[in-house]
């Protein structure tokens, strides 16, 4: 397959008619886009060819398809960018193109609001990027990814255990910093193995609220792994719930 | 990161607080666009004895703090003691908004942390700082990196002209909040549009009659909101007006801006439309334009 994305003009004219079009985003089959822009394919190819790949849709609970669809899109479209991973036009142009049916699976529409930030970048674009059916994917995967690990994606089923993790590590600006979010999820992986701590939403948010405070004195991006794991381990020693 | 004028447990050398008696911090950043990469040039300096003393001694360090929060780029450059650094980053790493923050920092622990030049305030107080403490701050400065070798490096206009979401809709709407400011026309305004769209003779006309009045929306709406431009600094309309702005003399960064009166500004900007639209309908000639 060629990865295809949305010229600014076609995604603009898909955002800016989003009332009028919701009840097409409620179908199953995408082929009013083609109509909408008069029989003419509106997509533009990245040439960048890739083998075809689908995304999971088959179990009962949409979200339990989050690991094993993150593994397969970051892993297929690894090459790209930080740049072009945080372009609305390649992750709209997915949206509607090769993605329509996950996307209907996993993030049915109920309102305009839905589609705006489910198929389009609806918020800024750094929270818009946790947001996007398909972004969210392949974001949460390059924040976790380990290939350091027997299983690479270890951090990322961590993660996925509760939807307020991803959001309260891909909210934070230091999220940027992989080798923060490695140690940090690792740590608290860690206490769960070693000293049956129980990481709960609760702490989960209490630790990363701690971070942001503590990137807020200190310039954190000057400690190393050992100290980002001391950091954690006293945040987690101190924390009560 | 973004500098806030934050107070610190400990003096803090910066150019909006008085911990220190005197010394400066000072930082220059310069960008020169490469054909792969944007070079960043970092120039920082201090004439505090008590920073230079820890810098020497390898205690503190020279930092620069680069991020562009929109493509998750995020690193620290620690430089050396002469202050001087030059970094290359990929376009492929960043885009939009990429902010640099200059720092002196603590790189490892320091333990009673003295010097001569402190405040009086912070005289017989023993102070202890932590390894990533920051001990002085320079001015931010952020730049807006936009490496686009497609087609969008090429957009005509600010403007798109969509169909109403409102099939009642009698008025034409304008919206700002997207890359382009969207002009929605009711739906048999837009058909009408889209059969003459082609027909560049009749452009004058289609800006006297949509463009001009949106326009005039648009500075208006720029000239009541003088305090919070921030929010349309990340749409590229806004960004290519305030270019086409300073080009006619008008800094909209500028006190004097919400002085100016929009139905002039926005005449200007679009040079003169009405005069051509007239000279149009009487000769049924184009004059010469480049819009």
């Amino acid at each position: 397959m060629r990865l295809l994305f949305l010229p600014e003009e076609k995604l603009l004219a898909l955002k800016g008619n989003i009332q009028k079009n919701t009840d097409h985003y409620k179908q199953q089959n995408n082929s009013w886009i083609e109509e909408y822009f008069q029989g003419g394919d509106p997509y533009k190819d990245t040439k960048v060819e890739l083998d075809d790949f689908t995304l999971d849709t088959s179990k009962d609970r949409p979200v339990d398809t989050d690991l094993h669809n993150i593994k397969t899109l970051y892993s297929k479209l690894s090459m790209l960018s930080q740049a072009q991973a945080s372009d609305e036009r390649l992750w709209a142009g997915l949206c509607h193109s090769h993605f329509w049916g996950y996307m209907q699976y996993r993030w049915p529409v109920k309102n305009e609001n839905d589609i705006r930030n489910r198929y389009f970048f609806g918020y800024s674009k750094r929270r818009s990027l946790e947001r996007n059916g398909l972004a969210r994917l392949w974001w949460v995967g390059w924040a976790t990814y380990d290939g350091k690990r027997e299983d690479p994606y270890e951090l990322t089923r961590f993660i996925l255990r509760d939807s307020d993790f991803i959001v309260n590590l891909l909210g934070r600006n230091f999220s940027s910093n992989k080798l923060l979010n490695r140690t940090v999820l690792n740590t608290l992986l860690e206490h769960e193995s070693i000293y049956n701590t129980i990481v709960s939403r609760k702490m989960f948010r209490a630790v990363m609220e701690q971070i942001n405070m503590l990137g807020g004195t200190i310039l954190i991006d000057l400690y190393n792994e050992d100290d980002y794991k001391k950091m954690v381990d006293k945040l987690v020693m101190n924390y009560t719930a | 990161m973004e500098i806030k004028h934050r107070y610190y447990p400990h003096p803090v050398l910066t150019y909006y607080g008085s911990d220190f008696k005197k010394g400066t911090f000072t930082a220059g950043v310069e960008l020169e666009p490469k054909d792969k990469e944007v070079e960043f040039s970092l120039t920082l300096s201090t004439d505090c004895n008590t920073l230079i003393n820890l810098i020497n001694a390898g205690a503190a360090s020279y930092c620069v703090h680069i991020e562009c929060a929109g493509t998750f780029y995020r690193e620290i450059l620690t430089i050396d003691k002469d202050g001087e650094l030059v970094h290359a980053i990929p376009y492929s790493k960043i885009e939009g908004l990429v902010n640099v923050c200059s720092f002196i920092a603590a790189v490892e622990d320091i333990p009673n942390y003295q010097g001569s030049d402190f405040h009086d305030d912070y005289s017989g107080i023993t102070l202890n700082i932590n390894k990533g403490s920051v001990l002085a701050v320079a001015e931010q400065s952020s730049f807006r990196i936009e490496h686009d070798a497609d087609e969008l490096a090429r957009v005509p206009s600010i403007f798109m002209i969509l169909e109403h979401n409102d099939k009642d809709a009698k008025e034409m709407a304008v919206d700002l909040d997207e890359q382009r400011i969207l002009l929605y026309l009711p739906k048999d305004d837009y058909y009408n549009y889209k059969s003459v769209m082609g027909d560049t003779l009749q452009q004058p006309i289609f800006h006297s009659a949509m463009i001009l009045p949106a326009l005039v929306y648009v500075l208006t709406e720029l000239r009541q909101r003088e305090d919070e431009l921030y929010i349309f600094e990340d749409k590229r309309w806004y960004r290519s007006l305030t270019k086409k702005l300073h080009d006619i003399g008008i800094d909209i960064n500028n006190d004097g801006f919400g002085n100016n009166e929009s139905i002039l500004t926005a005449q200007s900007l679009l040079d003169y439309p009405i005069t051509k639209t007239l000279h149009y309908m009487t000769t049924n000639e184009e004059e010469e334009e480049d819009y």
